[in-house]
């Protein structure tokens, strides 16, 4: 008797688990639902493909580029050592209106905001306004940390320090008549960076936070003073310089300057830039795009592309399992 | 044969006694020592094609051959427990032995073999992105994705539905399984291990990577892709960043590499489900909330609202869901030209299976489930040809008086023995009737 309950007790268990005898669904990758199915998806890919390259296409954009390398360029002068506060105009003419809201970037070739080593390069208790770390900051944004009198920089960081600092005034040429076009600054960066990741230190005013420290090396203004006419425009959270400080992807970017709200109706311009910021030395180039948007984001024929692209693989693939299903497979069924 | 002797002489019998031995069918040998058993496997282990040798006995004689062999199998019998102590599995009687092979070993070996080359791919999948980034990024070891996504990709996001498929996946019927033993012979000498199928899994991982980290390079390089915004502020178009950029990529990285298991699954039992969508849904919590506070503990708070601001943007959704079909687009396409053209044995099984709508069982007769194709005059796996007609018509009825397997060439004879037989029945009614 014993024996047998020591049998019984090992007897593994006879659950549809532990036996394997689940109740399942077995699908088949069978033709009669491979082949419409991929027709379907070929169709969709097709009409959307279709969609987004039409509207690409009647996306606006005007670039230039401003680096002066070339003698007749019109910033050339300006690429020179040692010549500071420069103004360079760049004239240009619109021969079809921008409509709506028209977005106004500047752009950098063959910088690499994505090195690691810059990348880490900032400190975030700062950047969040916690004045301990302004005293001491973080060991990441060295050497761009302490300056050569051991004074705290804020903010620190390599990131920080070669912000882009060339300025635009866009100006509209109607014969004699000269109008500067009005260029809205805000809400340019992500509203989270602008509300919650950075925060100015609470102490008011906010000249007095920054007691002791030193602004960073290449910056001509503190970071206080980046914009004096607009408080809620100051300080770390300052539209500009949170725009930069989200790390672009790639080494070819744009970036956003400004928004002109009005569109640009058909004249000649002229942009005057406020030459300030050096590219020459690592062959990188500059240049400023003017833009209108539609509900895809700028003009991307990318994207447009490739869904025809793959919209109609799929319906040739799909004609291509058709015939292979019809010459081997069904003569041999009743 | 004597187990002392070693010198030339016997090595030239066990040469001829090796020969003869491959060109039967069945060896019987008597009257064994247990080191002439040994002897004997290791003989067999030594030959040309070098085998994969099971050896099951149930003695304490038997030790030594199971010992020896590759697959040891000792059985609980009257002899007492020193084989099956020695023995790699140990069952309770010898008849277990032809489902413990012919069904467990056949699924372990699939799960196993879809195991080991999932893992492969979807860790090309999933490096390779980040390697090709170094090209962009002036070979600085910037990680593409962040830390969190680095460290939880093979432990949270893409673990379970693959362990699941290892413990689960029956690909075919088990009844099925047992009623044909050729079945066995499409996963002989190792054939989901081997070079090519390797080769195309890694390849197929490497096309994936390269689909979804360039299709979203070009989505980025030198283009306004932005965000709509228009769920928190009117009228802006916020850029997206390089951690925005990461986030895309693993995003349809992490999808793809599920669905690609999703399409090699056959058995979707309620635990598949729950645990393939679950890791999905898992993914997209976290990412939520990862993104969604401001971590004190973390030094760095580059992630935060990232991914929410990737789905606020419309081209970004239209761009996840063309990159995972882009990759997934082959898979699908070889595996449906590939059973049309030249199916495996066991996949006319499992059309077979779908046609009767499971009504197959261990007692239908064989030959009604291997139709043949025209295209494939080779089958990959097993080596005979099999020439019966169409037999759809004939064997829809289950074969109540055979309990035994028998070969091909048994049922053929049957099948001409019973049409003779008919029709001599038929001539004797007729010249009756005259």
């Amino acid at each position: 008797m014993g024996k047998e309950e020591q049998e019984l007790a090992n007897r593994p268990d006879n659950t549809a688990f532990t036996q394997q005898r689940l109740p399942a669904w077995q699908p088949m990758l069978s033709a009669g639902i491979v082949i419409p199915g991929f027709v379907l998806i070929g169709l969709a890919f097709i009409g959307i493909g279709v969609a987004l390259f039409i509207t690409s296409r009647s996306i606006q954009v005007l670039e230039f580029d401003y680096t002066g390398v070339e003698q007749n360029s019109p910033c050339f002068n300006c690429t020179g050592q040692k010549v500071l506060n420069c103004v360079c105009n760049l004239d240009f003419s619109i021969d079809r209106p921008f409509t709506g809201t028209v977005f106004f970037y500047y752009g950098l070739s063959n910088y690499f905001q994505n090195f690691r080593k810059y990348s880490v390069s900032k400190d975030d208790s700062q950047l969040y306004g916690d004045i301990t770390y302004f005293k001491s900051p973080s060991v990441t944004c060295s050497p761009y940390d302490y300056d050569s009198n051991n004074q705290p920089i804020v903010p620190c960081g390599s990131i920080a320090n070669s912000m882009f600092n060339d300025t635009f005034k866009l100006n509209n040429i109607n014969g004699s008549k000269v109008d500067l076009v009005p260029l809205d600054g805000k809400g340019i960066a992500w509203w989270t960076d602008y509300n919650i990741k950075y925060r100015n230190p609470s102490i008011t005013p906010l000249k007095n936070a920054f007691n002791n420290t030193v602004k960073p090396i290449f910056w001509s203004k503190p970071a206080y003073e980046l914009d004096t006419t607009d408080p809620a425009n100051n300080g770390f959270i300052n539209q500009d310089f949170l725009v930069w400080m989200r790390r672009a992807a790639l080494p070819n970017f744009r970036k956003l300057y400004r928004r002109i709200d009005k569109g640009l109706p058909i004249g000649n311009y002229s942009l005057a830039i406020s030459y300030n910021y050096p590219v020459l030395s690592f062959n990188g180039r500059k240049k400023v795009v003017f833009s209108n948007v539609s509900w895809m984001g700028g003009k991307n024929e990318f994207l447009g592309i490739a869904y025809l692209v793959i919209g109609s693989m799929c319906v040739f693939m799909s004609i291509v399992m058709l015939i292979v299903y019809a010459k081997f497979k069904f003569p041999e069924e009743d | 044969m004597r187990p002392t002797q070693e010198d030339s002489i016997s090595g030239n019998y066990k040469e001829i006694f090796l020969e003869i031995c491959r060109n039967c069918s069945a060896v019987l040998c008597c009257r064994m020592a247990p080191l002439q058993k040994a002897q004997i496997v290791k003989l067999i282990k030594a030959s040309k094609e070098h085998p994969i040798t099971l050896a099951i006995g149930d003695g304490a004689n038997d030790v030594s051959m199971i010992l020896e062999a590759h697959v040891g199998i000792g059985i609980m019998g009257k002899e007492g427990r020193q084989a099956v102590r020695n023995s790699d599995y140990a069952i309770p009687k010898f008849k277990h032995l032809k489902k413990m092979l012919l069904v467990h070993g056949h699924y372990y070996y699939i799960r196993i073999s879809e195991l080991v080359q999932y893992f492969f791919y979807k860790n090309v999948c999933f490096i390779f992105p980040q390697f090709l980034y170094q090209f962009f990024c002036g070979f600085s070891q910037q990680p593409l994705y962040d830390t969190a996504y680095l460290t939880l990709y093979n432990i949270s996001f893409t673990s379970l539905p693959i362990l699941l498929y290892s413990l689960i996946e029956q690909h075919i019927n088990m009844d099925i399984l047992k009623k044909d033993p050729s079945l066995y012979r499409d996963i002989a000498k190792n054939s989901l291990l081997r070079w090519p199928i390797f080769l195309y899994w890694t390849i197929l991982g490497v096309y994936d990577a390269i689909v979804m980290f360039f299709g979203a390079y070009f989505l980025f390089d030198n283009t306004t892709f932005t965000s709509n915004g228009q769920l928190m502020t009117t009228n802006t178009q916020m850029m997206f960043g390089n951690w925005t950029f990461g986030t895309l990529v693993f995003t349809v990285l992490v999808f793809t590499v599920t669905f690609k298991l999703v399409l090699d699954t056959h058995y979707w039992t309620w635990i598949n489900h729950f645990v393939i969508w679950g890791s999905l849904i898992f993914f997209v919590v976290f990412s939520l909330l990862w993104g969604g506070i401001i971590w004190p503990f973390l030094n760095y708070q580059r992630m935060y609202y990232v991914f929410m601001q990737m789905l606020s943007s419309g081209p970004a959704w239209l761009s996840i869901i063309l990159l995972i079909t882009a990759s997934l687009l082959p898979d699908v396409v070889k595996k449906v030209i590939w059973r049309a053209l030249w199916p495996t044995t066991t996949e006319r099984i499992q059309n077979a299976d779908k046609l009767y709508k499971g009504q197959l069982s261990e007692f239908t007769p064989l030959a009604s489930l291997h139709a043949p194709s025209k295209a494939g005059s080779h089958r990959r796996g097993s080596g005979n040809e099999r020439n019966v007609p169409n037999p759809r018509r004939l064997w829809l009825k289950r074969d109540k008086r055979s309990r035994t397997i028998r070969s091909p060439k048994e049922e053929r004879d049957n099948e001409v023995r019973m049409m003779k037989k008919a029709a001599a029945a038929v001539m004797m009614r007729r010249m009756a009737l005259k």
